[in-house]
C-alpha cells in the first residue's frame, strides 16, 4: 500500500514521539487504512514495551549501589590527584635545575653527558699522539718475503708458457725436410706467435736474474739463441745449415730439457 | 546566574560542587555504561572513570558547555574502548550478559511472556553495532532526545533517527517468534 514504506521507518520515532507535527499527521492518516502497518506498530509497541520494562529493571539495580559511597570514592580520588597535583611540582627543563644530581637522576642526559666526555677525552688523546695511530699503510702492507713468493710464482708461469710454445715451435721445425724449412719459417716470422715468444723471453731475463733459476734461464737463453737463428732460415740459409741446425737440437737434447724443467717448475723445485 | 556559580565552582574544583555533580549525575552515566555493558561492576567503574577524567580537563569547562551531555560523551568513549577491549579478549565466547538485572527481574516479576522479552533483549542488544547500541541506550533508557544525542555523539539529528530505526528494526528481526507480525 502506498504510504507504508515512509510509515514504517518512522514508526520507531512516532512511538518515541520524535516527528513533527505533518509527519505524526501522516503517519496517522496512513495507520487508519492500513492494517499491516496497524499490526507492525503493535509489534513496535509490544517491543519498545520490553525495552521500557527492561529500563526498569536496570534501574531497579541502582537501589543496591551505595551511591554515597561511589560519590566518597570519586571525592577521596579527586582529594588524592589535587594532593599529587600540589606536591609535584612542575618539572623544570634540565638545565635550570640545580645540582649535578638532578642530571644524573635523568638517565638520557646522564647517559648523553658520559658520551660526551669520552668521545672529547678519546679525541684528546689520540691528537696528543698519546694512543698509537693505525695508518693506512701498515693496514695493507705486506712482508717482501710474500712479494718474493708471488714475483716467483708469476715468474714460474711466464716461463712455463715460454717453454710450451717454444717446444711445440721447435717440434713442428724438426718433423720438417730441410726444403720446406725456409718457406715455413717465412710464414713464422710475420706470425705474432714468434714475436710474442721474443718479446716475453726479453721480459723473461730480468725476471730469471732476479730468482737465481740460473738452468732454466741457460736453457731459454738457447732457446732464444735457436729462434733467432730459425729466422734466419728465412732469409735464405743454405739446406746444409738447416739440417745442422735441427742436428744441434737433437744433440742438444733441446725438447728433452724443456720437459725436465717444466716438469720441475710444476713440482716447484727449482 | 546559579548555574554560572556551579560551572565556575567546578573549574575551581570546589569540594562540595565536585560531590554535587557527582551525585547528581551518577545515576544518568550508570545507567548508560550498564546498558551497555551489562556488567554492574564493570559500569560502576566507567562511572567513577568517567568522573575522574572529567575532573581532569574540568579547568577547561565552558558556561555553556552541557554538563551532562559533556559526561555522557566521556562515558560513551569509555564504553567503546571497553568493548573493542572485551571483544578481542573474549571473541568467540559466549557472554552471560545482565546477569544482575536478569536475577533481579526473576525474583520480583513472575515469568511471563514479557519477562521472556526482557531476558532477550539484553542478548539482542548485543548484536547492535556500538554505534546503534549507544543511540538505541540513550534514547530508551536515557530518555534523551534525537537532538540531544545528535550533540553527544556529534553526528547529525537524521543519522541518530536512521540509527535509531535500524537498531529496533534488529530487535525486532531477533526477536519475531515472540513478537509475532509481519517479517
Amino acid at each position: 500500500m502506498k504510504g507504508c514504506g515512509f510509515t514504517r521507518k518512522n514508526l520507531g520515532a512516532f512511538l518515541t514521539d520524535e516527528l513533527t507535527p505533518e509527519e505524526r499527521n501522516k503517519v496517522i492518516s496512513h495507520l487508519k487504512q492500513c492494517s499491516s502497518c496497524q499490526q507492525e506498530l503493535t509489534v513496535y509497541q509490544q517491543l519498545l514495551q520490553a525495552v521500557d520494562d527492561f529500563a526498569a529493571g536496570l534501574r531497579r539495580e541502582e537501589d543496591f549501589i551505595d551511591w554515597e559511597l561511589l560519590v566518597q570514592k570519586v571525592r577521596h580520588q579527586v582529594r588524592n590527584r589535587q594532593f599529587q597535583r600540589e606536591r609535584k611540582p612542575r618539572s623544570k627543563p634540565f638545565f635550570q635545575q640545580s645540582g649535578w644530581r638532578s642530571w644524573l637522576s635523568r638517565p638520557l642526559w646522564a647517559g648523553l653527558s658520559v658520551g660526551v666526555i669520552i668521545g672529547a677525552l678519546a679525541m684528546l688523546l689520540i691528537l696528543k699522539g698519546w694512543l698509537p695511530r693505525i695508518s693506512q699503510e701498515e693496514v695493507f702492507s705486506f712482508s717482501p718475503q710474500m712479494l718474493d713468493q708471488v714475483e716467483q710464482h708469476l715468474a714460474r708461469e711466464e716461463v712455463r708458457d715460454y717453454l710450451d710454445k717454444s717446444q711445440l715451435l721447435l717440434l713442428e721445425f724438426l718433423q720438417l725436410p730441410s726444403d720446406q724449412a725456409q718457406r715455413f719459417w717465412q710464414e713464422k716470422m710475420t706470425a705474432e706467435e714468434i714475436q710474442e715468444l721474443l718479446l716475453k723471453k726479453k721480459y723473461l731475463n730480468s725476471q730469471l736474474a732476479d730468482f737465481r733459476l740460473a738452468r732454466v734461464k741457460a736453457l731459454c737463453d738457447q732457446i732464444e739463441f735457436l729462434i733467432y737463428e730459425l729466422l734466419k732460415v728465412s732469409e735464405g740459409l743454405p739446406s746444409e745449415e738447416i739440417i745442422k741446425l735441427q742436428r744441434f737440437i737433437q744433440e742438444k737434447q733441446l725438447l728433452l730439457k724443456i720437459n725436465i724443467i717444466r716438469k720441475e717448475l710444476d713440482e716447484s723445485e727449482v | 546566574m546559579a548555574r554560572k556559580n556551579f560551572v565556575s565552582q567546578l573549574r575551581e574544583r570546589n569540594e562540595e560542587a565536585v560531590a554535587h555533580w557527582v551525585a547528581v549525575y551518577q545515576k544518568k552515566i550508570f545507567r548508560l555504561a550498564y546498558a551497555f555493558c551489562g556488567d554492574r561492576e564493570e559500569a560502576l567503574d566507567i562511572v567513577q572513570e568517567t568522573f575522574m577524567r572529567a575532573y581532569e580537563k574540568m579547568g577547561y569547562l565552558k558556561e555553556e558547555t552541557n554538563i551532562e551531555h559533556w559526561l555522557y560523551q566521556i562515558a560513551r568513549h569509555l564504553c567503546i574502548d571497553r568493548y573493542r577491549r572485551q571483544k578481542s579478549q573474549k571473541r568467540g565466547a559466549g557472554i552471560n550478559h545482565y546477569p544482575d538485572a536478569l536475577t533481579l527481574i526473576k525474583q520480583e516479576w513472575p515469568m511471563e511472556k514479557n519477562s521472556e522479552l526482557r531476558q532477550l533483549i539484553g542478548e539482542a542488544m548485543e548484536q547492535l553495532s556500538p554505534r546503534q547500541k549507544l543511540v538505541f541506550i540513550l534514547k530508551q533508557i536515557n530518555e534523551l532526545k534525537f537532538d540531544e544525542i545528535a550533540q553527544v555523539l556529534g553526528i547529525a539529528p537524521g543519522t541518530v533517527k536512521s540509527l535509531h530505526f535500524k537498531a529496533l528494526r534488529h530487535l525486532r528481526h531477533h526477536l519475531q517468534p515472540l513478537l509475532g507480525g509481519e517479517k
